[in-house]
């Protein structure tokens, strides 16, 4: 009973973290500086009643909301207006009826947009969060087992020398060193092979993957290298460590039945919250390697004042992160069973 | 090697590497946690291990179950020597040796519930084979730890114990394993005043009961005149007073015994003792004193007190004490 209550809430609090965002999203990027219809052509020769039209296409001739008629500069309209005639509603009743909106700029449908840069986003920052997290845990489980050893210190200052290096310096360093390895310097396929056979796309993408995840493994592991270590030294020096140790358990048992469970609480928090932000992409890492991801997406729209695509992207990493941090919860309450009953 | 200890420890000694007094310096220091302890328990005897916080008397538990390894002496369990085994050659005489700590809040795992732990230690040692056999072993240790019904606690975890509770489960979980001897660190220190009385003849009824030895540290004297046998006072690593529990409470020869034993307050507040509130701190465990150990603090130091280092000189059969003052 406490279990389904404890779930009921954390349900309904992401859902209403969720509601929250949607509305937020909304105004967030409207209070920006900038014309959407100015902002993507940079073309001198774009005549005032094509801009007027492109205005009157995507509804931004509308009122932003009523008693607002632009948000900017914040300027005050009339508050008369047919509220169903606002861009806010229309926002809204589009998302009711599972509408993401058309993109100002490729003039396609925004849900399109997002899962092709999804997909490339999770291929890429998913192997390499995957790939952070098993080498991390295990360098720090090792590191922590073998403490105050030269073992233990060379993991110590391996973590954080990985994990304080520039990112877009270690791509780059790296980079240098693939191109010269034979491997691809950038993008996600070779261009003009798209009728090759699939196992050749397979192998090229591999390809293409090997560079960026690696520094992607690389910057991230150092993570979770310091937190397991610490947090399994933390559980090792407990009093119910000594206790199993007189009971008779060897090291490899209070390791597996004793410390893991209880060591693995602050992994699992730090792994929900890169997990969340894994659905943002690493900017940086797609950016080094000309990887068409959704960091890169962002980047781009916010350049082209693309107002339904950052709807879209912010809107896609707010569940994500939501539901990440739920996931999270529950297995808190699987790993701790103090969880439930507070 | 007689029968009739079955704990017997000799000289033993543990020195915790403590590091260098200058950054160069080749000389190393060491924490003198035991120092030169000998001590000998009978079968069925409770002995209580008295002393301030930091004069070894934990350090000294620990080395005796295995989990610090002691720097020099021997320590004898049922006629064996455990002074130095591998985990595989002590698992045996762990199952014999059991400890209970001091802290129940610490020493439960709390992501296991109560039949776990409890049911854990008979697992590791192959004891009780099929799983009603060994649930019978886990209700029969909680309930003889108080716990009753053991039905109504097996499917709880700790933190929904409170903390006596949770000190039963501690001494559920050593008794499974059919100890013959039981070392008790403060078992009482970190529960209420009210709880402390209800460990206490638990931790009495079991001896009469099952002819468990015990070793009973504490860090006060008032709760030891309730079922220890006798009293050793430890002080710097190394026993000053030991003898049975009449003759050291009524009697202590050791100046420091004698400071202990006039701070336990008395329940009758007419009664007026003298209290004697030693001076000064307890010396640096790295750099003893030359000497006897305790002439720093000591209220009836003499001027050889800082020359010659006492050894235990007998006063009764049963009764010795390490002060110069007795070899007059």
């Amino acid at each position: 009973m406490k279990r389904y209550r404890y779930l009921l809430k954390k349900v309904s609090w992401s859902a209403f973290t969720i509601l929250f965002v949607l509305i937020l999203n909304f105004f967030l990027f409207r209070v920006l500086p900038g014309d959407p219809v100015k902002a993507g052509t940079h073309d001198p020769r774009f005549k005032k009643e094509n801009q007027e039209a492109m205005r009157v296409r995507f509804g931004l001739d509308k009122p932003v909301i009523n008693c607002f008629e632009t948000l900017n500069p914040i300027k005050v309209g009339d508050c008369w207006i047919n509220p169903f005639e606002t861009q806010f509603f229309i926002y809204i009743r589009n998302l009711v009826q599972g509408e993401l909106g058309i993109s100002y700029h490729t003039n396609g449908p925004v849900a399109d947009i997002l899962v092709e840069r999804l997909w490339n986003t999770l291929l890429l920052i998913g192997a390499g969060q995957i790939l952070s997290i098993i080498v991390g845990i295990l360098f720090g489980l090792f590191a922590a087992w073998k403490a105050r050893t030269v073992i233990d210190y060379s993991a110590l200052i391996t973590g954080l020398v990985t994990w304080s290096l520039p990112t877009f310096w270690l791509g780059i360093i790296l980079l240098f060193w693939g191109s010269g390895h034979g491997f691809p310097i950038g993008g996600r396929i070779t261009p003009g092979t798209s009728s090759y056979p699939l196992s050749y796309q397979i192998a090229d993408i591999a390809k293409h993957m090997v560079l960026p995840t690696l520094t992607y493994t690389i910057v991230y592991m150092g993570e979770y290298l310091l937190v397991m270590r610490s947090s399994l030294m933390d559980v090792l020096s407990e009093d119910y460590i000594l206790t199993a140790k007189a009971k008779g358990l060897s090291t490899f048992q209070i390791l597996k039945d004793h410390a893991l469970k209880n060591a693995m609480l602050p992994i699992v928090t730090i792994i929900a919250i890169n997990l969340g932000f894994t659905v943002a992409g690493a900017i940086q890492i797609e950016a080094v390697f000309s990887w068409p991801g959704l960091g890169g997406a962002v980047y781009e729209a916010l350049e082209r004042r693309d107002y339904p695509v950052l709807q879209g992207v912010f809107l896609l990493i707010a569940v994500s992160v939501v539901i990440a941090n739920l996931i999270a919860d529950l297995m808190y309450s699987y790993l701790d069973p103090r969880v439930q009953t507070e | 090697m007689s029968d009739e200890f079955i704990l017997e420890v000799k000289n033993l000694k543990k020195y915790f590497l403590a590091g260098r007094p200058a950054l160069f310096s080749r000389t190393e220091q060491y924490v003198h946690a035991v120092d030169d302890v000998d001590l000998q328990l009978r079968r069925g005897e409770v002995i209580a291990l008295v002393g301030e916080s930091g004069c070894g008397k934990s350090t000294l538990a620990l080395t005796l179950m295995g989990l610090e390894n002691a720097t020099e002496g021997s320590i004898f369990f049922e006629g064996r020597d455990i002074t130095h085994l591998t985990d595989r050659e002590r698992k045996s005489t762990r199952q014999r040796i059991q400890m209970v700590f001091q802290d129940p809040y610490e020493s439960l795992n709390p992501t296991q519930t109560i039949e776990e732990i409890v049911t854990e230690p008979l697992v590791v040692h192959g004891l009780a084979g099929d799983h009603g056999e060994r649930q019978a072993h886990v209700v029969r240790a909680l309930e003889d730890a108080g716990l009753k019904p053991a039905e109504e606690y097996m499917h709880r975890f700790p933190h929904q114990l409170s903390g006596g509770q949770r000190q039963r489960v501690v001494i559920a979980s050593a008794l499974v394993l059919e100890p013959h001897l039981l070392l008790a660190d403060e078992p009482v220190s970190m529960l209420d005043v009210s709880i402390r009385a209800e460990i206490i003849n638990l931790l009495a009824d079991l001896r009469e009961s099952r002819g468990i030895s015990v070793i009973f540290i504490t860090h006060d004297l008032g709760t030891v005149g309730y079922f220890a046998d006798r009293v050793a006072v430890m002080y710097l690593g190394r026993i000053v007073e030991i003898g049975s529990m009449r003759e050291v409470l009524t009697d202590p020869k050791h100046p420091y015994a004698q400071a202990l034993l006039s701070v336990i307050p008395v329940p009758n507040p007419r009664l007026r003792r003298k209290r004697m509130i030693l001076q000064g701190e307890t010396p640096n465990p790295i750099e003893l004193p030359v000497g006897c150990r305790f002439h720093p603090r000591c209220p009836v130091a003499m001027n050889i007190c800082k020359e010659s280092d006492p050894r235990l000189l007998p006063i009764s059969e049963t009764h010795r004490a390490a002060c110069l003052l007795l070899a007059k």
